[in-house]
């Protein structure tokens, strides 16, 4: 899949984030495609854990150490 | 051939064990006989010892079927060439002399001869203590008391069995055949002798052995013997006591013991089935009895259960009511110092995760000898193989997210969606996380049942299920519980099949890999079989590509701790070194495997990786609902996509309607159906032209689903059809400013092209009321002189005739396609002010036959009829209603024709009817008209464009289904998806875009230029002008699309709003 069709197809949070703010601006809130900002940090929380602590990598690097 | 003297008769069956020993003692008597034998299709291996006797004197015979004992003493006896017969039972057997003595006595001028018996038993050993021996010694005292037959006889059968038989032929050939009495023939043989004035003869010597064994015929059935007994004596008592000659004492006395004898066998014969019946009836009641101690049982073991769950359930409270006394102990804490009770609380935190992960790194530092070797994708492992080739016989590969690429993370996911489904089917839609729990607590047993067998903690998935049903749903019949078993097995193998790509690298090297000479073999931990593992990998398309699979449920044991690539090398029969295992887990696939001697290949992609990593994150944020839901069904059409060979396609408008119109028409799709459903109507009119694209994905909905939905119908409306049959009942001032709701109208000229009125034939009286022009611009719809136009009876009577006859045909046409045949019907439109439907109630509503009309609309602005409410049936836009006064549904009507474009038919607008052969038909816009003329030019993008649309909808319908989102939970994701698309278009988007032509089809001939070229760098210095141009500008967003920053289109997006808000 071409990153153009991931872009267009699942937008970032954090953009869908700037596309509420005008409304939120305004005041105009209600039910609508707000992540929220908390839902948007546990979000970038999340994803930063999952990268860090990928576990089938960690464990490869540690083998990989003591077979050196 | 001379008759022989006697002729044994020995029917024979089953009695393997003693037939020898009979048909022995029959040849050993010293007489002149034969033995006729004939075996009744013995199944026991008795007409094999027969046949193995060599006598002359023996004839052998055998029944093809069984035909019972009595047919075959019959079928015996007619054979028998004897001056004399004997009859002998396969059990029993004769004494040495025995038909030489009886043979005397019947040379003498006897009929029949009996002798003393002696019982024995299974082994031939004589039996010395027995009822059988009390009772014949009573009737053997009978005989040496009165030595009168008939009272011997009437006191019982002294006789005892057919085998004590010696009669004469004579005497055979009176009384043939034998009674058909399953137990008393021989009885009654005797009885009926003595009543045709036989003499019977008997020898005070035991010169037969009757045996004693388990099958006697006698013991089949006491009671039946004893009624026959009975029946028989009725039968020939009057014959046997009727006196003849003269009435003497002697003769008195002698009847006197008759009777007092056949007192005594009456009596005890009753007595016998008295205890007989009493027996049974003990019997049954044990039986019954113990039915009901299994039922007693039965009922204390559940109560001992339900008392057992009832501790579990107050255990488990005591230990919640712990576990919040704990909560709020450290609530109480954190009020009382919080600083030092999250420092706490962090502390204990990192002291767990710390013992975990040590204990974890511990386990793991005891690297394997073997090489761990780790490769990113499949042209790297075939580098790593072509270099190893001369020492490798075999690959081993994992096969899922190895070989099968998910499409859903975690797999979980599954579990819970058929978990859901069998809720549904079980009438408990709202209980699938009692279902889940049930499933999971049902996989945890099965489980640890396995390892407590010695295995590894692996189970079958056929044992899951059923164990599953019988918990959730217990107490169903059979069928039922089988129904369901099948049910929940066949919606998750549906469901995994949705969920599982084969990655098209993989199968390109495992065709490599067999091309040079490499055996392929499976390796993998799970659940389901070997048998439907195998046929999801041949329906992705690895048939033939895979010589042999192991599966961990099949085995019981698992990859992880490297029990089943042991079973998996001696079931091969080739060393470890020689064979080489790819897997994407590192524990299981590429450690275990080191750790057997293998060489173990992690194989680590990136992309895959990442995707696993979001497709994670997604699923835990789905539960929050907004956004997130949408966004995490997204993820798994993009990835379905990614596989689909269709989707890779450059074109521009293929692609924009693939990945942007898509999954915004698809939501928009999925509400329908669900209100369709909700609803019932008979049948759901799209409308033209627009009504045409969602009609082609309602239908493809239904066959993806494979259920069956209300008839699609495709009407040819529109607008301007319905506005002039509303003419009928004249031109009214609400009515006349529709024709004025566009912001480039040319006031009367307006009117009458949304009405399709002849202009020409209004311009005299438009003269006479102060117009200058009929296309002069009307700003204020409340001016005089249109009220005046309105009210001059002149101009209704033009309008009036032109009014009815558009009113006939459009009421024709409608009848032609069946919808005045229907009570409740559904319209389906892109929306914006549901026009159509809104006259069409106006004219038809109070008409008998209209049916009722729930209007579903994509968008719905209600501008024009703001104040007019709607006089019957529903009308709901699913992705825009202005009635929900929600502001962030607002994208769609702020570029209305981008969704026009993308759903409209490419057929011409329709503006009127014609009758043709008595059928109405629609009329079009002509083709060679400018406006038409420019759409046809770009139909060819918008057939792009919906192909790409439908292509979506496949996916989004499969996503759909394997994560059961409805489309409320959608609906967030989808109306950013539509703000993305209408405020923040990419450059490519607005060019690509702006190409389109777009007609006014309401009033109006004008073609739109949905580009932003009109607007240029020099309009930044002049703002009121800027102003003017972007208002009339249909898509006023393209402007920012240039500029590569979200920024500017979210600043405006800005003022925007602040300026609707104000108005």
């Amino acid at each position: 899949m071409s990153t153009g069709r991931r872009r267009r197809m699942v937008l970032p949070v954090w953009k869908i984030q700037l596309m509420h703010l005008p409304f939120r601006c305004n005041g105009l809130g209600g039910p609508g495609f707000a992540p929220g900002l908390r839902a948007l940090a546990g979000w970038l929380l999340a994803m930063s854990r999952l990268t860090l602590f990928d576990r089938d990598t960690l464990k490869y690097f540690v083998i990989r150490l003591r077979q050196l | 051939m001379a008759s022989p003297l006697v002729s044994v008769i020995i029917p024979s069956y089953n009695h393997a064990r003693y037939v020898a020993e009979a048909v022995a003692s029959a040849l050993a008597q010293d007489v002149d006989l034969e033995v006729i034998v004939r075996d009744d299709a013995s199944t026991d291996g008795s007409w094999r010892i027969l046949t193995a006797f060599v006598d002359h004197r023996l004839r052998l015979d055998r029944n093809e079927a069984n035909q019972g004992a009595h047919a075959t003493l019959e079928q015996a006896l007619n054979e028998a060439r004897g001056q004399y017969l004997a009859i002998l039972d396969s059990d029993d057997r004769y004494a040495p002399g025995r038909l030489a003595r009886c043979l005397a006595l019947l040379e003498q001028g006897h009929d029949l001869v009996g002798s003393d018996i002696r019982l024995i038993g299974e082994d031939g050993q004589v039996v010395s203590a027995h009822w059988w021996i009390d009772a014949f010694d009573n009737l053997k005292a009978v005989w040496h008391e009165t030595h009168d037959w008939v009272a011997t006889l009437l006191a019982g059968n002294v006789f005892m069995s057919t085998s004590n038989f010696v009669f004469s032929r004579p005497l055979w050939e009176k009384l043939a055949p034998f009674s058909a009495h399953r137990f008393v023939h021989d009885y009654d043989f005797l009885l009926r002798a003595l009543v045709h004035g036989a003499r019977l003869g008997w020898i005070d010597e035991p010169l037969l052995d009757y045996r004693l064994h388990g099958t006697n015929t006698i013991s089949e059935n006491p009671l039946q013997a004893n009624l026959e007994t009975s029946a028989l004596l009725r039968e020939h008592l009057p014959a046997l006591l009727a006196g003849k000659g003269k009435a003497t004492s002697a003769k008195a006395g002698r009847d006197a013991a008759r009777l007092r004898y056949l007192a005594e066998q009456w009596a005890r014969t009753e007595r016998h089935e008295q205890e007989i019946l009493l027996a049974l009836r003990h019997e049954a009641l044990v039986a019954k009895d113990r039915d009901w101690r299994k039922l007693v049982d039965d009922r204390d073991r559940w109560i001992a259960e339900r008392d057992h769950r009832v501790a579990e359930r107050d255990h488990w409270i005591a230990e919640r009511d712990g576990w919040i006394a704990e909560r709020d102990e450290v609530i109480a804490g954190f009020h009382r110092r919080p600083l030092l009770s999250a420092f706490g609380i962090c502390l204990d935190k990192l002291r767990h995760r710390g013992r975990a992960t040590w204990a974890g790194l511990r386990r793991m530092l005891a690297a394997p000898e073997a090489p761990v070797i780790k490769v990113g994708h499949f042209a790297a492992l075939r580098r790593l193989v072509e270099a190893r080739r001369a020492r490798l016989s075999a690959l081993s590969f994992d096969v899922f997210d190895t070989l099968v690429a998910r499409v859903i993370e975690p797999p979980e996911k599954i579990i819970e969606r058929v978990a859901a489904l069998l809720g549904e089917r079980l009438g408990a839609k709202d209980d699938a996380a009692r279902l889940l729990a049930a499933r999971h607590e049902v996989e945890r047993r099965l489980r640890a049942e396995a390892q407590a067998a010695g295995g590894d903690h692996e189970c079958h998935y056929d044992d899951i299920v059923a164990a599953w049903i019988d918990q959730v749903a217990p107490g169903r019949a059979p069928e039922e519980r089988q129904a369901l078993i099948e049910f929940a097995a066949a919606r998750e193998h549906e469901l995994e099949r949705l969920a599982l790509v084969a990655k098209p690298n993989a199968r390109l090297f495992l065709e490599w890999a067999r091309g040079v000479g490499l055996r392929i073999i499976a390796v993998s931990d799970m659940y389901l079989g070997e048998r439907p593992l195998k046929a999801l990998l041949d329906d992705l398309g690895y048939a033939g590509l895979i010589d042999r699979i192991y599966v961990s449920s099949e085995h019981r044991v698992g990859k992880y701790t490297g029990r089943l690539f042991a079973e998996m090398l001696a079931q091969e029969g080739v060393s470890a070194e020689r064979v080489l295992h790819v897997g994407d887990n590192f524990h299981s696939d590429a450690l275990a495997s080191a750790r057997q001697g293998l060489a173990g290949v992690f194989l680590d992609e990136r992309h895959e990786r990442r995707r696993r990593r979001r497709q994670q994150a997604a699923a835990m944020f789905a539960s929050r609902g907004g956004i997130w839901p949408g966004r995490m069904l997204t993820e798994i059409v993009t990835e379905r996509l990614r596989f689909d060979a269709r989707a890779k396609r450059d074109d521009f408008f293929f692609q924009y309607g693939l990945e942007v119109l898509g999954p915004i028409f698809s939501t928009f799709l999925l509400g329908l159906v669900e209100r369709v459903q909700r609803d019932r109507p008979q049948a759901v009119y799209f409308l033209a032209r627009d009504g045409e694209l969602f009609m082609r994905m309602y239908q493809a909905w239904g066959a993806h689903a494979r259920i069956a939905l209300p008839p699609a119908i495709y009407a040819y409306a529109s607008r301007r059809v319905v506005a002039s049959a509303a003419l009928a009942d004249g031109l009214d001032h609400d009515h006349a400013v529709v024709g004025l709701y566009n912001p480039k109208q040319r006031g009367l000229l307006s009117i009458f092209k949304t009405y399709g009125l002849d202009p020409g034939a209004f311009a005299g009286l438009a003269r006479e009321h102060g117009f200058e022009s009929i296309d002069e611009r009307l700003d204020d719809w409340n001016d005089p002189r249109l009220a005046a136009f309105i009210a001059d009876d002149r101009v209704q009577d033009l309008v009036r005739p032109a009014g009815v006859e558009a009113r006939a045909l459009l009421r024709d046409y409608f009848a032609r396609i069946g919808f005045f045949d229907y009570s409740r019907v559904a319209m389906v439109d892109i929306g914006w002010n549901g026009t159509i439907q809104r006259f069409m109630t106006t004219i038809f509503g109070g008409a008998a036959g209209c049916p009722h009309i729930d209007g579903y609309y994509f968008a719905l602005v209600t501008g024009m009829y703001a104040a007019a409410p709607l006089s019957a049936g529903t009308i709901e836009g699913l992705m825009l209603d202005r009635h929900r006064a929600a502001p962030q549904e607002r994208a769609p009507s702020d570029f209305e024709e981008l969704f026009e474009q993308g759903a409209r038919a490419m057929h011409a607008t329709t503006i009127g009817y014609r009758r043709v052969d008595g059928q109405v038909e629609p009329v079009f816009k002509d083709d060679a008209a400018a406006d038409r003329k420019a759409e046809l030019r770009c139909n060819p993008l918008i057939g792009q464009l919906q192909e790409g649309v439908l292509l979506c909808l496949e996916h989004f319908h499969a996503a759909q289904r394997l994560t059961g989102l409805d489309f409320d939970a959608l609906k967030p994701y989808a109306l950013a998806l539509t703000e993305r698309a209408v405020v923040y278009p990419s450059s490519r988007e607005a060019r690509e875009l702006g190409r389109l032509a777009h007609t006014e089809d309401f009033g109006h001939d004008d073609l739109l230029d949905l580009s932003a070229r009109s607007i240029g760098w020099r309009d930044l210095f002049h703002p009121r002008r800027l102003m003017v141009k972007m208002t009339l500008l249909p898509w006023r967003y393209a402007v920012f699309a240039r500029m590569r920053t979200p920024f500017a289109p979210a600043l405006a997006r800005f003022f925007h709003l602040r300026k609707a808000e104000r108005k």
